[in-house]
């Protein structure tokens, strides 16, 4: 491991994956993911440098459908899980001022 | 200690020679349910659950039934169903009402089953204890100091219960196979594809199988022709040709007696198991029937589970993305910008260990980190996978350890990731290859129950069952209880 490696900064891949995360827990999982990525960092001894990656067990290309429509969604069946709408649509804070 | 008899098979002959109804069954069924103190289920459905049973006697006096007709059993709340919530054991989806059904419920369904609920699990699938469910830890059916295992968790302490003789589980690095061991039942995870995720709430999509929880490996065979087959709805569930599983669906399952050759991967990490006496004893067992064993060599294994959680943390990490607090799940109060909205909604719906395998995932995936982390790992995959094809040519099926040990109490290994994630050490070697696995009880230590766990080629189910129907045959620890509570007990 590099030492860019070694330092993780939690507030960063916070603010990339959108979670916040408290001061209180902030050392915690610091820790916990440092522990994590060094039980990791362990498969680097293994020598891969002949071997392709195996994205799948499938091991193949994903079947793709035909690109027609195969069913007509149901828009208020789809949207009665949704935390708020508003004439059909989904509402969002404003985004533009 | 008891024995149950609270089979698939025995329900079924009881149903069938009206010894019992299913209304019956299903109301005694989810009267226990109701007085479980295990944390077993996160939601009951007796309405749902008494048409169904009530649709189940008609067909059943029609003479147009299924083997599973009428039976009670219950689904991790994984797997979406439109009659009730399905949450994944998150805040995130507490009051998510799917539109739809996943196609194992319709077929289950179709097949005649009466959901009696939905099982507790750890949130979105992630976990080995069941402690990280937003409803609570679920409690072990045989020591309630103790966890069940994780994550169908609910769907294992609910068989071993007696709630019913079986529950749908997901396995995406042991999840099926490390809560049947602790809570001394049998599960399956099947060859990866052989199922249907539709519907199935994703965690790390190249991982996900969904296969059955029951009391022994005959009740899995049945229940596993039903849930399997092709579906156009999920572009990674294979077309296989399955005629042992139609004949299942119309004949119902006799196992086959072949001898077979299996193989005992060696080293250090086999010979530190702490139920070394029960795995050697089952071995005997087998050998006994005619089987025989020799060693193997699985050279790759201990590296399992490293890239394990590569992958499953980095395809959670872009699998939970949809979360967002917009279209579907918990939303934060008076957001004052989009982003606000995004951060405090996630942050919110998402417990602990979610959070933690996001933020692994967002680091592996990150700019610089991507080849030497989650590249690496699919490599590495690739050598674990040609281990198991290599090995594969010279052995019917291996004999592994399900668990490293018996299950451990509740709170025990919360503070350290590390060391919860290696209890998956067995598991997930089959998870990364896509082969199917099975565990089945194979007797106690420290007066809780323990498993060994038998792997096949790729769509080798039927070898594997068999093997574990002809050691069921000769011993009885699969149907061993902590008490006798059964519902076909009553009747």
């Amino acid at each position: 491991m590099t030492d860019k490696k070694n330092h993780i900064d939690i507030l960063h891949l916070a603010n990339l994956a959108k979670v916040e995360i408290d001061e209180a827990a902030e050392l915690k999982l610091e820790s916990d993911i440092k522990s994590i990525i060094k039980m990791i960092s362990k498969m680097m001894e293994v020598d891969t440098s002949d071997t392709l990656p195996l994205k799948s067990p499938l091991d193949s290309a994903q079947r793709l459908r035909p690109d027609q429509v195969s069913e007509k969604p149901n828009r208020d069946l789809l949207q009665r899980g949704a935390p708020e709408i508003k004439d059909g649509f989904f509402t969002v804070p404003r985004v533009i001022e | 200690m008891t024995q149950t008899q609270f089979t698939i098979k025995a329900l079924a002959e009881a149903l069938s020679n009206g010894k019992v109804s299913s209304v019956e069954l299903t109301k005694e069924a989810i009267n226990a349910a109701r007085g479980d103190t295990n944390n077993c289920f996160i939601s009951l459905s007796e309405e749902h659950a008494l048409q169904q049973a009530h649709d189940a006697d008609v067909q059943i006096r029609n003479k147009a039934s299924s083997f599973l007709t009428g039976i009670p059993m219950a689904h991790k709340d994984i797997f979406c169903t439109k009659h009730s919530t399905t949450t994944c054991g998150s805040k995130m989806l507490e009051n998510f009402a799917a539109p739809y059904d996943a196609t194992v419920v319709r077929k289950l369904d179709d097949a005649g089953m009466v959901c009696i609920g939905k099982t507790n699990m750890d949130e979105f699938a992630m976990g080995s204890s069941n402690e990280s469910s937003f409803f609570g830890a679920v409690h072990h059916p045989w020591d309630s100091d103790y966890v069940p295992g994780g994550s169908s968790g609910g769907s294992a302490a609910a068989v071993a219960k007696g709630y019913v003789p079986f529950a749908t589980g997901t396995d995406t690095g042991g999840s099926i196979r490390q809560p049947s061991a602790f809570c001394g039942v049998t599960g399956l995870k099947p060859t990866y594809g052989s199922i249907s995720r539709f519907g199935m709430v994703a965690f790390a999509s190249s991982l996900d199988q969904a296969g059955p929880i029951g009391l022994s490996a005959l009740d899995l065979a049945h229940s596993f022709a039903f849930m399997a087959g092709f579906d156009k709805r999920d572009s990674t569930c294979a077309k296989r040709r399955d005629d042992w599983l139609d004949r299942i669906k119309s004949e119902g399952f006799t196992p086959g007696h072949s001898p077979k050759k299996i193989g005992l991967p060696r080293g250090r990490i086999f010979n530190e198991i702490s139920y070394q006496n029960a795995f050697e004893t089952a071995r005997r067992q087998l050998e006994s029937s005619g089987h025989s064993f020799v060693e193997v060599d699985l050279p790759n294994l201990e590296h399992a589970v490293p890239v394990y959680y590569v992958l499953a943390s980095a395809e959670a990490s872009t699998n939970l993305a949809r979360y967002d607090g917009v279209r579907f799940g918990h939303r934060c109060n008076d957001p004052r910008s989009l982003e606000d909205l995004y951060r405090r909604s996630r942050s919110e719906g998402f417990g602990e260990e979610v959070k933690r395998r996001i933020l692994t995932g967002t680091y592996t995936l990150s700019v610089g980190y991507f080849d030497d982390y989650y590249v690496k790992a699919q490599k590495i995959r690739r050598k674990i996978s040609d281990d198991f094809t290599a090995t594969f040519s010279k052995v019917d099926a291996l004999m592994l350890p399900t668990t490293p040990d018996t299950a451990f109490k509740l709170g025990s290994l919360n503070d350290d990731p590390v060391s919860m994630y290696q209890q998956d050490l067995f598991t997930v070697p089959a998870s990364l290859a896509g082969i199917p696995a099975l565990s089945i009880p194979c007797g106690f230590h420290n007066d809780l129950p323990v498993g060994l766990q038998l792997i096949g080629p790729a769509n080798s189910e039927k070898t594997i069952l068999e093997i574990a129907c002809e050691y069921q045959k000769n011993t009885t620890w699969h149907l061993a209880r902590p008490h006798s509570n059964s519902v076909l007990e009553k009747f």
